[in-house]
């Protein structure tokens, strides 16, 4: 993958849950191996272009494609060794050990009536270094905090070494520093494998912390797209979110940092 | 999931548990028949010579008589429990059995029909009416539980309970309509839905036979996507597995073994439920193992339990009740002891 193939090419993109319109016109280009803020008030589409982009829900109108390819004309398996998507929520009804979750994520790549060869043990292990719950392979996944429930999910997903990884709200239930440093994993994904996330995101100064681009949705409508430096300004969250900010400029880091009014 | 070496000692242990268990109760009964000489009918009716040792009339008591009910109720027990291990997986709810849709009711619904119209006449009575009355009634409900919940699109674990559960409250509703009707032959109505293995003959066993072997390989097959699957629709289309196709083929494949086991033995309840509950406390979740256990030992609870009301009790009690009766307790047991272990908040 080089980056000028990109990984996203979306063009004229609505849904509907039935008479309810979710997503209108939406017309993006996204870039290989860049970090995306998927950013919006609640309601505003990001979980459904999520849906979409991830194939778990499929458009009415318009087109994605993946690479240089319609999304439909994948197999599911073959969509799976392309991207992956880590839900906002997930059902935990039964006791699985933590390695063996992580270990579903290669289900792609194994055959049926087949076992895990040497490259799937080695994809495990790595996603479960580096999101550090090694400790953790053989406890029962019921039996673990929020964050931890979250970075199995997420080390499965990296078990899959998709290029292209989708994030819905993964670290809205989090606290400060597991929300970072599960944001750190993801950098790293993107800086040193080149991979491209797109991750939804209500933490605008996570956002602007980790992300190159930022994708604004309002409304089911795209806002503005390009990158976080530019986009992130008073106005814009003013007019998302209706309240008053200033905008800092970190020296050190050429970071944006947002102080919201909120009385 | 590489099923370890011990695990592959467990299903051996079972299944050999299994035929020894199933020998060894061909020979309970009116009539005493030794182990040994069961072995040697088994093997005549092979190579056709019965040793002059083994009195003339045990052939026909074992073979006719008895080797069909054992198997009846080794294949309904292990038919149950395996739909049970899909039914928990595939709605994503431990407490889901492959009744939880409907299934049962509708059978039960069928086979009231069937003999409410033999009862006023219409129909005359044929051997095989009831089961397959049971087996259309299964079935339809199963299209109809389907239907109403295919406007969710995706067959979604909490439409098809509830639209099981409403179902259900309609069929009840025309069993208690039927008993009604019925007046004073009801009887043979509520005999038949507390289920029973009583008389099970050959062509039940091939009925069986057709539906539950070839269910189960095909489940044993998806074990993998079952696994993924109970984590949530999203989980599962993100790992590549076509979740809504995987899933209604399961679903009508496990529905099937049900409704072949219903129609053949009446309503059973709680084998479903309670075994892969028990097997997953053994081998854990995983659907690799946690299918062939529970196959084995929903076989083994099964022939055990139709045993005892067979040989043991003065009365044949109907199956059905005595496994509510001994599962129920047991289950409320295993629930208390591991609820505090098991979750942490």
């Amino acid at each position: 993958m080089n980056n000028f193939t990109p990984a996203y090419s979306v063009e004229q993109l609505s849904f509907s849950y039935g008479p309810i319109r979710c997503l209108s016109d939406i017309t993006i280009e996204i870039g290989s191996g860049r970090f995306y803020g998927l950013i919006g008030p609640n309601g505003s589409g990001k979980s459904t272009l999520i849906d979409l982009l991830s194939a778990h829900l499929f458009a009415d109108e318009g087109t994605i494609q993946v690479g240089n390819e319609n999304i439909r004309s994948y197999s599911r398996r073959q969509l799976a060794r392309r991207l992956t998507s880590v839900p906002q929520s997930f059902t935990l009804n039964f006791d699985y050990r933590v390695e063996d979750v992580v270990m579903m994520g290669r289900y792609p790549y194994i055959p049926r009536f087949s076992t895990p060869q040497k490259s799937d043990i080695e994809a495990v292990e790595n996603a479960l270094q580096s999101l550090d719950i090694e400790h953790l392979r053989t406890r029962k996944v019921t039996q673990l905090s929020g964050g931890e429930k979250q970075r199995v999910m997420i080390a499965r997903s990296l078990a899959q070494e998709s290029d292209i990884i989708l994030l819905d709200e993964v670290t809205s239930n989090l606290d400060i520093n597991h929300a970072v440093s599960i944001m750190k994993v993801m950098l790293q994904m993107v800086e040193t494998y080149n991979k491209t996330v797109i991750a939804a995101l209500h933490d605008l100064n996570i956002a602007s912390t980790f992300c190159d681009e930022l994708i604004v949705l309002r409304d089911g409508y795209l806002v503005e797209s390009g990158e976080t430096s530019k986009v992130l300004s008073e106005h814009l969250i003013e007019d998302l979110y209706h309240i008053k900010s200033t905008i800092s400029t970190d020296l050190s880091t050429s970071r944006k940092h947002i102080k919201y009014q909120l009385l | 999931m590489k099923p370890s070496s011990r695990s592959l000692c467990l299903i051996l242990v079972l299944a050999l548990g299994l035929l020894v268990l199933m020998v060894f109760t061909a020979g309970l009964g009116y009539i005493a028949i030794k182990p040994s000489d069961i072995v040697s009918i088994l093997f005549s009716s092979i190579n056709d010579t019965v040793p002059a040792s083994v009195d003339p009339s045990h052939p026909f008591v074992i073979v006719e008589v008895r080797l069909p009910r054992i198997l009846a109720a080794v294949l309904v027990g292990g038919g149950l429990a395996v739909a049970g291990c899909v039914f928990q997986s595939l709605l994503q709810n431990p407490l889901a059995d492959p009744y939880t849709l409907g299934i049962s009711s509708g059978a039960a619904f069928g086979a009231s029909l069937a003999l409410f119209l033999t009862m006023i006449g219409i129909l005359l009575p044929t051997p095989y009416l009831i089961p397959l009355f049971a087996f259309i009634g299964g079935l339809a409900t199963l299209y109809a539980v389907f239907a109403l919940s295919a406007p969710s699109s995706s067959l979604s674990a909490n439409s098809l309970i509830l639209s099981g559960i409403i179902i259900s409250a309609i069929l009840s509703a025309g069993i208690s309509f039927i008993k009604f009707m019925a007046d004073e032959q009801v009887n043979a109505i509520i005999f038949w839905i507390m289920g029973s293995f009583i008389g099970k003959s050959w062509p039940d066993v091939w009925l069986l036979l057709l539906l539950v072997v070839p269910s189960a390989f095909f489940i044993l097959v998806h074990a993998r996507e079952l696994d993924i699957m109970t984590f949530g629709e999203r989980a599962s289309d993100s790992l590549g597995i076509d979740t809504r196709a995987v899933r209604k083929r399961l679903l009508v494949t496990s529905s099937l073994a049900t409704a072949g086991c219903v129609s053949v033995s009446g309503i059973i309840g709680f084998v479903g439920l309670i075994v892969p509950h028990l097997v997953r406390m053994i081998v854990g979740p995983a659907n690799i193992l946690l299918i062939p256990c529970s196959f084995l030992l929903g076989s083994i609870l099964m022939l055990g339990a139709d045993t005892v009301t067979r040989v043991l009790l003065p009365k044949e009690l109907p199956i059905g009740v005595l496994t509510a009766l001994i599962g129920g307790p047991v289950f409320c047991y295993i629930f208390m002891k591991t609820q505090q272990a098991r979750y942490r908040v």
